[in-house]
């Protein structure tokens, strides 16, 4: 069921309304693992019985504290089997399996890598006495929860966990919530979807020319941007509409002046989550600096991998790791460099800043094709294609037009420095409602929908 | 180590709500009544086949008094209706479909055209359904109502390519001048085309959709419109393929030989079709001139 979808308003409504009905009060979490579990049975009954499955294998590993390593693993081998088999089989159709072939046609769970990060995270922080041991229905709450289910943010559980108690209509934070909500429909309706149509472009480069490929690499950046930004942000609001607050997932990436800022700025949630359960228990960077090279080049590269299984994604995070390793000598460089009391100027930033969002461009293209040679085909035509622009005047306006959301947001930064901005910012979410009503671009699903 | 959780920010929750609800409401609905009075507003060219279905389809609801109406595939759908000598032709031909989405959805308005001409050649694609149920006049009459402004890109059509329809008009016909004034390439059909047209298997689509255009022409000349179906000129070596052949032999069988067949003369050594199936423009202003006389 997509967020942008009329259905998913009226199940939202229809959840939200029974959910605050003061008889019901008592049934608020067994009502929103209900219709978290009808939320994903709308679109995938067919592996429901998975989710269950991961829910309470999870649940069981978790009662059974000594076992966590157990946990850690049957959830790394669901993880495993799905993302990966096709690897090592053939595909098979789902209808004319049966047996072991039934087992081995089952399509990618929705959701798989997100819920399966949310087990791992409670499991671990369980037994680290991070947080209490929760009962069956928290558990199915926190891994389950609708509006992070399918794309995260992947709150940890004890941020998440303690905010399970009796909600009342009178506390939600409506204004918030709506804020969020406008802005993340704003941004997936009227800059992802309009921005992915002309982005389809890309799916026939032999009549692009290197000018074009270039231009249509930036619009991919600020698609994927809008686009996850945009589900983040209903994710957010959706989630403060039943009383919890989810993890904040983006904070500005492309004014990152870094590869390593930008993995503190992009899908802030995966990042965090890569840093603690993977990253320092690989011993981080406290092995000396060859080992700490070998370890970001290990976590880009299962990051790669945990959201596809294909060469492009391997590529994808085999190129973040190499991006992050060499910058590191020059980072401690310029460290030292401004201890010594040099003044830090805007100018050099500002090359920084290009710099970096122009390789992050570059990469993700890895993301958009999938297949590795249509990447490096592409890729390759901007060098090898005449350079001249031969897409029509009026198609550059509108890229314009549909990037200015992103780029306004990211070039006015904390609008609390603004203050006559923060005067104008309900019009300003009145213009954006408007946009999204009159301006959505043809529908399309949200991009991360598919890991 | 944790991401940091969302922050509540403390605003006056009912001032902020009613000043942005009434920017939205006042902006939406203002931009709704200036399409609805003024329109159809300038329109950027679509970038997909059904964003600009959509347009066409949308166009022809708002305005549905043409004088005539051409329904048909991408065959018929390259007939400019900017070359047509009457200024009431309304082109509603859908790429990639069947002639009858088009003709149904005509059928299903209250307001009729005067002529309908239905293109013949392609009948063995199912129709959509879907959008002639989209484009059925509902009791509110909500297709119309619907938002068809789209800002930005009304804003930039403005700049670039915007053509009120005399003017357009006007360039269609200079264009049509010198592309008359043009000697017609050499051409042979791709064997590609003739491969396509040489598969005879979907005679039961055939068959349903000759059975379609019968009744909804039927029911189209009950209500006092004149129906004529047509063929548009193609290759001697399509026009002799199997599926040609198939095709007209089942729909002659079929429809009522009292719903009359547009005879068209045109000189067909001017025609060329690049990919041995649609007309190219030079052409499609020949076919569009044979038409004209015809009707």
């Amino acid at each position: 069921m997509l967020f942008t979808s009329w259905t998913f308003v009226t199940f939202v409504t229809v959840i939200f309304c029974v959910y605050y009905l003061p008889p019901f009060r008592r049934f608020q979490v067994a009502i929103l693992v209900g219709g978290s579990i009808a939320f994903y049975a709308i679109d995938q009954a067919r592996m429901l019985p998975l989710l269950i499955l991961a829910v309470v294998g999870t649940y069981l590993f978790l009662i059974a504290s000594r076992y966590v390593f157990w946990g850690v693993t049957f959830n790394l081998s669901l993880l495993a089997f799905f993302k990966y088999k096709l690897l090592f089989i053939e595909p098979v159709d789902f209808a004319a399996a049966t047996g072991l072939s039934a087992l081995l046609a089952l399509p990618l769970p929705i959701g798989i890598s997100f819920f399966v990060f949310h087990n791992i995270s409670l499991l671990v922080d369980t037994s680290a006495k991070k947080t209490a041991r929760p009962n069956i229905w928290e558990t199915f709450l926190y891994i389950i929860f609708f509006p992070q289910l399918v794309s995260g943010p992947i709150a940890r559980s004890f941020q998440f966990l303690p905010q399970i108690e009796a909600k009342r209509l009178s506390d939600v934070p409506l204004l918030d919530a709506g804020r969020w909500l406008i802005c993340g429909y704003f941004f997936k309706l009227f800059a992802a979807n309009n921005l992915n149509q002309l982005a389809t472009f890309m799916n026939t480069p032999d009549s692009l020319s290197g000018f074009d490929r270039l231009t249509l690499i930036f619009i991919y950046s600020f698609q994927i941007y809008s686009d996850f930004f945009g589900y983040s942000a209903i994710a957010i609001g959706l989630a403060l509409l039943f009383g919890y607050r989810l993890p904040i997932n983006f904070n500005l990436p492309y004014i990152s002046a870094s590869f390593s800022e930008f993995w503190t700025r992009w899908h802030i949630s995966l990042s965090t989550w890569l840093r603690t359960y993977l990253y320092i228990p690989l011993g981080g960077n406290r092995r000396g600096e060859l080992r700490t090279y070998v370890n970001l080049m290990i976590v880009m590269l299962l990051g790669g991998l945990w959201h596809g299984a294909g060469l492009s994604y391997l590529t994808w995070g085999a190129m973040h790791g190499l991006l992050l390793v060499a910058e590191r000598p020059f980072l401690r460089i310029e460290t030292a460099y401004y201890q010594q009391g040099h003044k830090y100027s805007q100018i050099t930033r500002a090359l920084r800043v290009a710099v970096t969002f122009t390789l992050v461009s570059l990469a993700w293209v890895f993301f958009r094709f999938p297949d590795f040679t249509t990447a490096t085909g592409f890729l390759s035509g901007i060098f090898h294609k005449p350079f001249n622009p031969a897409l029509p005047k009026r198609f550059y306006w509108l890229v314009l037009a549909y990037c200015l959301p992103a780029i306004m947001q990211h070039i006015l930064g904390d609008q609390k420095k603004y203050p006559l901005l923060l005067k104008f910012e309900p019009f300003v979410y009145g213009v954006m409602v408007c946009l999204a009503l009159l301006e959505p671009g043809p529908a399309a699903s949200f991009i991360y929908f598919q890991f | 180590m944790a991401p940091d959780l969302v922050q509540l920010e403390p605003t006056a929750a009912r001032h902020w709500a009613a000043k942005a609800s009434c920017t939205a409401l006042a902006l939406t609905i203002g931009l709704m009544l200036i399409d609805y009075l003024c329109g159809p507003l300038p329109r950027i060219q679509a970038f997909t086949t059904n964003e600009d279905t959509a347009n066409t389809l949308d166009d022809y609801l708002r305005d549905p008094s043409a004088e005539t109406i051409l329904v048909g595939s991408s065959l018929m759908y390259r007939l400019t209706q900017d070359y047509f000598s009457e200024k009431g032709v309304r082109n509603i031909a859908i790429a990639g479909d069947s002639p009858e989405t088009g003709l149904r959805i005509v059928a299903n308005q209250r307001v009729l055209p005067r002529t309908v001409l239905v293109e013949t050649n392609v009948l063995e694609r199912a129709p959509n359904n879907e959008l002639v149920e989209h484009y059925k006049p509902s009791p509110f009459n909500f297709a119309k109502l619907a938002p068809h402004i789209r800002p930005v890109r009304t804003l930039v059509s403005l700049v670039y390519g915007f053509s009120p329809s005399a003017l357009r008009r006007m360039y269609a016909s200079r264009r049509g001048e010198i592309l008359l004034e043009a000697v017609p390439p050499p051409f042979a059909v791709p064997a590609g085309a003739l491969r396509d047209w040489s598969n005879t298997s979907r005679t039961n689509q055939i068959r349903r959709t000759s059975e379609a255009l019968s009744s909804a022409a039927e029911s189209l000349r009950a209500r006092g419109v004149q129906v004529y179906f047509v063929w548009l000129p193609m290759p001697d070596a399509i026009e002799n393929s199997p599926l040609a052949r198939h095709q007209q032999e089942i729909f002659h069988r079929t429809v009522d030989p009292s719903l009359p067949f547009l005879p068209l003369q045109v000189d067909r050594g001017q025609l060329r079709w690049p990919d041995g199936q649609h007309l190219n423009e030079r052409s499609a202003i020949l076919v569009v001139d044979a038409i004209d006389k015809a009707l």
